[in-house]
This record gives C-alpha cells, sequence and structure tokens, in this order.
C-alpha cells in the first residue's frame, strides 16, 4: 500500500470513529426490510391472487393509453417536420455534430436544478403534456480546441502558475498564492477543466452574506483575471456545514447564450444542471475552490434549429441513461428548455443547443425529476 | 470480502422469500453500506436512514440482481444513491468544510497533517469523495467502483485520480494510482 494510500484510509478511519453504528443495526434494518411488502418479484404468479388481477388489468389500460399518448405524438411531430423542412440544404459551416447526451453524475455544474427534487435518469414509461419553448429558426454553435499541454502551461502561466508535474489525466501546477491548479479532462464529458484549491487565510476574513461572497468571488476571478468573456448569470447556493452554523456558499457563473429571438439558453453540464464557472466561498469570505472549463479557441456558426414538438418524439423514447434497479416509473414530462451542452469528437469540443426535457414523480416520500436531453439541432447537423 | 460457496442458492432463496436467506446475503453488508452512508452524509442518524432505505429497496428488487457474486457492488450502489439522494434534498448541506478560525500548527505533525488531509476530503465533491472511499478505504476492486458509480472503469479510474488531485496539498499525490 502506497504512502497515499495509508494517509486517506487512516483520514477516513479517523473521521468514521465517531459514526459507529448502534447495536443492532443489522437486525433491524433486515428485520424492518423484509417486513415491507415487495411490488415486484421473481414470483410474480404467487402475487396474483384475484383482487390483484384486477388491479393488473388496470394497470394494463393505463399503460395502453400512454402508448396512444405516444404514437399521436409522433403523428403530430412529422405533420411539422414536414411544414418547416426547408428547401436547400443548411450549410454547416462545423460539419455535422455529435449528439449531445446527459452522463452523471459528473460535471462541475454542481447542480441548480433546486433543492427539493432528485434528478432521476433510469427507465420511465414518458409522456410529454407541456409548453415548448419558441425557438429561432436557427442558433449559434461554438467550436473549440482541446488544450494541449502548451496551451495548459499558458493558460497557468497567464495566472502566474508555475508546472509541478504531469500525467496521463492531466497537469498540476503551484501559484504565486500557494494554490494548486488541475488541468485536465473531465472523464465522461471529455470536457477539459481547470480546478483550484486555494489556501484559506488562517486568520479569518470578513463574515460574509450572500451578496458579499458574490463580491468576494467576483474580485477573486477578477484577480486571476478568469472573469467571464462570455454572458453569464450567477446563482448562490449556501449550506450550513455539518457541525458549523456559518454557512459556505457556492456561486455559479452559467454562461447563457442570447439567441436571436431573445430566447436566452443556459449551459448545463451532465446532469442538466447549470454550468459554467463555479466559485465556493467560506463564511469569512475566503474563496476556498474555483473550477471551470477550459476552452480555447472558441469559434461560433449558425446551424438550423428543429422545433420542440420534432424532438418531443425522441424524448418520449429516449432510452434510459441508467438501467435503474427498481420499477419503472410513469412520468409525464411537462417542461422542455434550450439549453447548451458540451460534446466533442476528436481534438474539437463543440457547445451546441439541446432540448431538456424533464417531468417529476413521487418516489417512496421523495421527488424525482426525470431528465432526458436530446438534441435541438436540425437532422441534418447531427451525426449517427 | 468474499462472496460465500453457496451465495447462488442464497440468492435464489432470498429472491424466493426466504428471510434468513436474505438476512445472510445482505447482512454482512449493512455495516460498511452504513459506514459507507456515514461518510457521505456526515450523519449517523441520516446514515442509519440510508442504509434502511437501501435495504428495503434490495429487499423488493432483489429479483434483479442476476449473479450474487455482484451483491456487494450492487447493495452498495443502492446505498450510494440513496445518500446522493438524500444529499441533493439537502442541497449539498452535508458538504463538510474545514473551520477558518482553526490555527495552523506546522507542516511537521503528522496529526496535524491528517487533520488537513481530511479537510481536504470534506471538501471534495460528494461523487469525488465516494471514489476515494471505495477504493482506498473498502479497498474495492476497480472493476466493483465503477459498479457503484455506474461508470466505466476507465472513467472510474479517472474520477479517482481527479478526487486525489483535489487532495493536494494535504498529501503528495503519487504520479501513478492503484
Amino acid at each position: 500500500m502506497s504512502e497515499f494510500e495509508e494517509k486517506v484510509r487512516a483520514a477516513f478511519d479517523a473521521e468514521l470513529k465517531t459514526a459507529q453504528a448502534r447495536p443492532g443495526l443489522r437486525q433491524r434494518v433486515i428485520a424492518n426490510a423484509v417486513a415491507t411488502p415487495r411490488r415486484r418479484g421473481i414470483s410474480f404468479t404467487a402475487w396474483l391472487s384475484p383482487p390483484r388481477l384486477a388491479l393488473v388489468g388496470a394497470a394494463a389500460a393505463v399503460l395502453v393509453v400512454a402508448g396512444v399518448g405516444i404514437r399521436l405524438a409522433t403523428t403530430q411531430r412529422t405533420t411539422v417536420v414536414a411544414q418547416h423542412s426547408p428547401t436547400p440544404a443548411p450549410v454547416l459551416a462545423f460539419g455535422k455534430l455529435p449528439a449531445p447526451q446527459l452522463h452523471p453524475p459528473i460535471g462541475l455544474g454542481g447542480g441548480g436544478g433546486g433543492p427539493t427534487v432528485v434528478p432521476y435518469f433510469g427507465p420511465a414509461t414518458m409522456t410529454w403534456s407541456g409548453q415548448l419553448p419558441q425557438v429561432p429558426i436557427s442558433a449559434p454553435v461554438y467550436r473549440f480546441s482541446l488544450p494541449t499541454p502548451a496551451d495548459e502551461d499558458a493558460f497557468a502561466a497567464r495566472i502566474g502558475a508555475k508546472p509541478q508535474g504531469n500525467d496521463q489525466f492531466g497537469r498540476t501546477y503551484r501559484g504565486p498564492d500557494g494554490f494548486i491548479m488541475f488541468i485536465g479532462t473531465e472523464p465522461v464529458a471529455n470536457e477539459p477543466v481547470f480546478i483550484m484549491n486555494l489556501q484559506a487565510s488562517p486568520s479569518g476574513g470578513q463574515p460574509v452574506n450572500e451578496a458579499g461572497a458574490r463580491a468576494v468571488a467576483d474580485a477573486e476571478l477578477a484577480h486571476l483575471g478568469l472573469t467571464p468573456s462570455w454572458s453569464f448569470s450567477v446563482q448562490v447556493s449556501s449550506f450550513a456545514p455539518v457541525g458549523q452554523s456559518a454557512p459556505m456558499y457556492t456561486l455559479t457563473y452559467q454562461r447563457v447564450i442570447r439567441l436571436s429571438n431573445g430566447l436566452i439558453a443556459g449551459e448545463v453540464d451532465g446532469n442538466g444542471d447549470p454550468s459554467g464557472i463555479q466559485v465556493m466561498v467560506d463564511a469569512n469570505g475566503n474563496v476556498i475552490r474555483l473550477a471551470g472549463p477550459l476552452r480555447l479557441a472558441e469559434q461560433s456558426a449558425k446551424y438550423p434549429i428543429r422545433s420542440g414538438t420534432s424532438a418531443t418524439r425522441d424524448a418520449i423514447n429516449a432510452p434510459p441513461v441508467f438501467p435503474g434497479s427498481g420499477p419503472v416509473p410513469a412520468v409525464t414530462l411537462t417542461k422542455a428548455t434550450l439549453v447548451y451542452t458540451v460534446t466533442h469528437s476528436d481534438n474539437t469540443g463543440y457547445m451546441e443547443p439541446a432540448y431538456l426535457f424533464t417531468g417529476t414523480f413521487p418516489d417512496q416520500g421523495v421527488t424525482s425529476e426525470k431528465r432526458v436531453l436530446v438534441s435541438a439541432l436540425a437532422p441534418s447537423g447531427v451525426s449517427g | 470480502m468474499e462472496v460465500a460457496a453457496g451465495s447462488s442458492q442464497l440468492l435464489r432463496d432470498a429472491i424466493a422469500g426466504d428471510e434468513r436467506a436474505f438476512d445472510a446475503l445482505i447482512g454482512p453488508l449493512v455495516e460498511p453500506g452504513y459506514r459507507l452512508a456515514a461518510s457521505m452524509l456526515n450523519s449517523v442518524d441520516e446514515a442509519e436512514d440510508a442504509v434502511q432505505e437501501a435495504t428495503i429497496k434490495a429487499w423488493r428488487n432483489l429479483h434483479q440482481l442476476k449473479d450474487a457474486a455482484l451483491v456487494r457492488s450492487w447493495f452498495f450502489s443502492i446505498v450510494a444513491n440513496q445518500t446522493r439522494s438524500m444529499r441533493r434534498g439537502r442541497w449539498w448541506s452535508v458538504v463538510k468544510l474545514a473551520s477558518p478560525e482553526q490555527p495552523k500548527p506546522g507542516p511537521e505533525d503528522e496529526a496535524v497533517q491528517r487533520t488537513d488531509l481530511q479537510q481536504a476530503m470534506r471538501s471534495l465533491p460528494p461523487g469525488d469523495r465516494l471514489a476515494l472511499y471505495l477504493r482506498y478505504y473498502m479497498d474495492l476492486p476497480l472493476s466493483e467502483v465503477a459498479g457503484v458509480l455506474g461508470t466505466s472503469e476507465t472513467a472510474a479510474k479517472s474520477r479517482i485520480h481527479r478526487a486525489a488531485q483535489g487532495l493536494r496539498p494535504a498529501v503528495e499525490v503519487p504520479q501513478v494510482m492503484t
């Protein structure tokens, strides 16, 4: 075992010393579990006593209705597409783009969908009932280069950081204020990112509220020359760490794109949560973490957009991201939002528009939110 | 933790409703599952709730477990999902970070270094922390870490590595992670 592994293990050990389970946990937990009726099981036929057979019949009827709903939506979609299909083939400056997709649970966005819903990416029987956004006939697509080691060094040098080492996953740097920065590729989305851990001032600072945290974050970004050059919307969330009364703040500088019809589309991460530059500020106004995407040599081009109606069929037929481990819920998707998300192909990254469909459903006392992401580009602009 | 011989039979029996078989299969995982939840939630009460919910889900959905050899990663993934749900519900409120008022003694003190490391670990995003916990505290092989995280082995390895980077400078991170 390496020294690193020993230290990590010892740290977990020390932390869990105060987290001993109460006596009888196993017996209590197992007894409560087996006392819970199974909703579905391998012994399904044994479960089908006469009163339950009636229930199964009712459930089958509901599924049939849902199926009709899906077919109706499909028919409607085909008609709409036929009416809006442009005669000349559009010019695609960057060629066909990769199809966007959700890839939870990783993302720099850190959440923003709201405090009361749990994102759900498993299987669901979906129908649609909601208001589609009014979208323009075209929208910008952004293309950027994935950074080379030289690019990363140049970026680090710009904020005064010097290389400390590198490996197959990325490079690390140390800055003049003692901060450590990691530049690498977010493993699932393949998005190049930088992550800075900063040292909190031992003497502490002045207590801040949300507005103060925003001011501190703004100042730190400006100090490092990392204030976004793109349009953004700032979201602040606060929480009280366990055992502490003082709050901690997470600020997300979400990138937003204003489209030609005035619609504003925000960037989302692999969870479908707001994404951009993130700054974490403690209660005393110390910036302790800063992270964001590293996109270089960005170019833009207009691509044709398909209507939300057209995307609806894809959304309700979309395969789940995760296979799921429980009963398949029936979900009505009630909201569709035009968003931007990052894709990549070889050494090129793209930020492209997509429709994020959502719908909530109750799941054992918790409100879960089914999320589906489908491309907003006309089919001619998407590969695969 | 090796899966006991005859576990396939245990699984079949447990699926059929044999409570003792379910206890034999899942019972040994309750305590590790609780510790996993405690590490992720920083609350013993909520950890107990999480492992209770996870065990109920395991009981209800045991028929979906096709191979008894996968019971450990299957159960831990349910626990991890449960803690993730609870964390989401509390909007990151469980992320425990260092109190900035604490004095900083010299770096030569091993206990201090450990405290720094613990603080760094608490400031990790929950998913990164989970990856480190599974790999280095529970000693799970990479394949099982990937199973719990719901990713490929490559992605799991990348995630562990990225999480380790987040612990700098509290600990020196090796160039090659195991």
